[in-house]
């Protein structure tokens, strides 16, 4: 570690030759640090991960002139510096140049939401205390003059010893005048003076004890005496993070006794005298016009949060987005499809017949192609969620759901990617990146899946059309309607019942907190919407395209090699070798390979089996294969426990190859892609197996 | 939590959780009996002597949402548990 500090500093002395600055934007969740940082990076940034662990990483270069550029980093939202949880400790390790190959940033600018000064000036005097050249950026003023709320920043100034500036972001206001402050704070760096200024006389063995174990704890990471009493004050305040059994947990447990012994709780006295001080200054700064003013923002708030009205409309918002991405979705990825279908039937036109021909059509386009369809609904889905996050709305529907997620374990925060994956799991589990705590997230990861995605929608109504009588049952429920549900609701079902489990077992410990701030409702920006679900779609393209890609190239090799003919190829050959252990399920080679196929995405599991069942090439595969499948229903060969088997496999089974690359990525390892797609085969085969006995036991 | 002195779970005369929609009151302190929430409460402004108002209370009863410092905070009811209400003068 010490090594690294030294060469990250190594590093740092090189970037300063070559005139690039490093600075950080911080702040708390919901400040409006996202839009500053968009404002002041322009379209120069790019999201990645910090090494090891799944916490994104935005940076981006901001010009200041000729001279001096900067980079300029976005950390987590963080409400304080301390803390355990992965996006604080992230944060707090970058901003003490902790983090391997990056040096510790020269200045910090700290976001902060204006109409929410107390509770924001909490980690803005943290900073303070860490004695690093800081600027503070009042941003959202004009919520905080609507809401009749004045802030003396002159005064704010001077009482902190640090420049203050205001700012809209949104509408790009004192953009300019932040940049050129960080370009004068990098060329000429003052640090505050009022470091530790809470400290009243009281708090004086705090502080004592603080530096020594903030010494003691520092050990060989190289931190500055100003860091050291923060890390101190942060291990006596929480020493979760330490080891039970180090020699230095005895001495912050002994300097807690001590420290109570003279009256001090340890564990609060801090955040209460921070608290205090901040109140002060507050009180010099902050003017609030207190004619009785009902805000618009807030009567709306009291309707959505409302017990009945609240839900009624979230029902009705759910109900709206997921009806939306649907339909709207379904128009370009229907173009998509077909584009590549004709740009594979062109470039194949122009190719001698042969393997490389069919490498090319079968192979790269269609696997280019299977992996661009997904944009569509990654960007509509993101484009929505962050209309939701960005109103304020986001955590009002975690607020309604929570109780009903608790049932299994989860909480309200794992509904929308829930939700959203009855439309896509991949974007469903990029969206779990608003769960805070890491079980709970992978619990949403690992279970979004078992919701019945619009992939699968094709082959249930292709099986139920086929081989489900369009009956009714009390003359007006139709069967075939019915059977489409009890698909969806089978999903939900095993969803609940597989998180509910993993909580209880692999994923057990301690529950996590729901503690969560509900922003100020307010209108949602579509330019940053757009902006985000940009973001998500060439993510999802880095990350997972390759990927994807790969698969679908290795697919179309064991279904060319050694001969084109199905039943020849490695395919059919893997489908033959697979029938003794799927025959009890009612499948037979054919189905087999249909399912090996259909790993490529689930709905080519159609026409994988039109090309099974050697089918004049239609240009509608699905109503051939029905046709076909129809025959077979009168010959005998298929039959309904066969159909119900089949649909209930997917349900279940984790056919989805970009899923299991999403998931990869999500979680930053393989061990879970590769769980999912152990466990969901798992419940797959032992669903089926059940399906397909109590079908044939009930005589259909 | 092996420090003796610091397990003082109060049984708290009157809870953030027992509180009711529209009731407000002024907080005593956070117990430390989970020590990660008790954090997360403390950075959040939740310390001894803020005043907090119950704003809303979700479908079935639970979670809730309070005023504290001029923001809103929703938190559940077994978490509000921890937080201590003066009794009122």
């Amino acid at each position: 570690m010490a090594a690294n500090s030294i060469r990250s500093a190594a590093n740092g002395q090189a970037a300063e030759e070559s005139k690039t600055r490093r600075a950080a934007l911080a702040g708390n969740p919901n400040c409006g640090k996202t839009t500053i940082f968009n404002a002041l990076t322009g379209l120069r940034y790019k999201v990645a991960n910090y090494p090891g662990v799944t916490v994104e990483k935005k940076s981006g270069t901001l010009n200041i002139n000729s001279d001096m550029r900067v980079e300029l980093t976005d950390l987590p939202g963080i409400y304080s510096f301390a803390g355990n949880s992965y996006d604080e400790k992230i944060a707090s390790e970058a901003l003490l140049g902790q983090i391997e190959g990056e040096s510790k940033p020269e200045l910090v600018v700290c976001v902060i939401d204006a109409a929410n000064l107390e509770r924001n000036l909490y980690l803005a005097t943290q900073l303070i205390d860490l004695g690093m050249p800081l600027i503070l950026a009042l941003n959202m003023m004009d919520v905080a003059e609507e809401r009749g709320i004045s802030i003396k920043k002159e005064i704010l100034s001077r009482l902190l010893d640090v420049p203050v500036l205001s700012l809209v972001g949104s509408k790009k206001e004192g953009i300019e005048q932040l940049r050129l402050e960080i370009g004068s704070m990098l060329a000429k760096p003052s640090l505050s003076s009022r470091a530790l200024a809470w400290v009243g006389t009281e708090e004086a063995p705090l502080i004592a004890s603080a530096r020594e174990i903030g010494a003691a704890a520092a050990d060989s990471k190289v931190l500055s005496p100003e860091e050291q009493t923060v890390l101190g004050l942060e291990l006596l305040s929480d020493s979760r993070g330490t080891a039970d059994s180090s020699p230095l947990i005895k001495e912050i447990e002994s300097a807690r006794e001590g420290l109570l012994a003279s009256g001090i709780d340890a564990s609060s006295r801090e955040a209460t005298a921070r608290y205090k001080y901040i109140n002060d200054i507050v009180r010099k700064t902050v003017f609030v016009d207190s004619s009785n003013r009902k805000f618009v923002s807030d009567k709306i708030d009291a309707i959505v949060t409302h017990k009945i009205w609240g839900s009624a409309i979230f029902l009705l918002i759910m109900a709206t987005i997921f009806q939306v991405i649907f339909l709207w979705a379904k128009a370009p990825m229907d173009l998509i499809n077909n584009s590549f279908a004709s740009l594979g039937d062109y470039i194949g036109s122009l190719l001698p017949q042969g393997k490389l021909k069919s490498l090319v059509v079968d192979g790269i386009i269609a696997g280019v192609g299977s992996v661009v369809v997904f944009i569509p609904q990654i960007g509509l889905l993101f484009f929505f969620l962050s209309l939701l996050e960005d109103s304020g709305y986001l955590s009002r529907a975690a607020f309604l759901m929570d109780r009903v997620m608790r049932k299994v374990g989860l909480q309200g925060r794992s509904f929308i990617p829930l939700l959203s994956s009855f439309a896509c799991a991949i974007p469903g589990i990029m969206s779990t990146r608003t769960i805070p705590s890491f079980a709970d997230r992978l619990t949403t990861i690992l279970i979004a899946p078992l919701m019945s995605c619009s992939a699968r929608l094709p082959v249930y109504t292709l099986l139920i059309a086929a081989c489900i009588p369009s009956s009714y049952i009390f003359g007006f429920v139709s069967l075939q309607g019915i059977t489409l549900l009890s698909m969806y609701l089978l999903g939900v079902a095993g969803a609940a019942i597989v998180a509910w489990i993993l909580k209880l077992s692999i994923l057990r410990g301690e529950p996590a907190l729901f503690v969560m701030e509900m922003p100020v409702l307010r209108l949602p920006s579509p330019i940053l919407a757009v902006r985000e679900s940009l973001d998500r779609i060439l993510l999802f393209l880095k990350s997972a395209g390759t990927m994807i890609l790969a698969c679908s190239v290795i697919l179309w090799a064991l279904a060319a090699y050694p001969t084109d003919s199905v039943k020849e190829s490695y395919a059919g050959k893997i489908g033959a070798a697979m029938e003794p252990a799927i025959k009890p399920l009612g499948f037979n080679w054919e189905i087999g390979v249909g399912i090996l196929a259909s790993f490529a995405a689930r709905e080519v599991f159609i026409s994988a089996l039109a090309t099974v069942y050697n089918l004049e090439s239609s240009d509608d595969a699905s109503t051939s294969v029905l046709n076909a499948l129809k025959n077979r229903m009168n010959e005998g060969t298929f039959g309904i426990p066969t159909a119900i088997s089949l649909m209930v496999f997917y349900v279940f089974c984790c056919q989805c190859m970009s899923t299991l690359a999403i998931c990869r990525r999500e979680t930053g390892s393989w061990r879970w892609p590769i769980f999912m797609f152990v466990y969901m085969t798992g419940m797959a085969y032992g669903a089926s197996l059940a399906a397909y006995r109590l079908a044939i036991h009930f005589g259909l | 939590m092996t420090l003796a002195a610091e397990i003082e779970i109060k049984n708290y005369s009157r809870s953030l959780g027992s509180l009711e929609l529209g009731a407000s009151g002024v907080v005593g302190g956070v117990s430390v009996k989970n020590r990660r929430l008790q954090q997360k409460l403390l950075a959040m402004g939740i310390v001894a002597g803020t005043e907090i108002e119950v704003l809303s209370v979700a479908p079935f009863g639970d979670p809730i949402t309070i005023k504290a410092r001029g923001y809103q905070l929703s938190l559940r009811r077994s978490e509000a548990n921890h937080v201590e209400i003066l009794p009122q003068k």
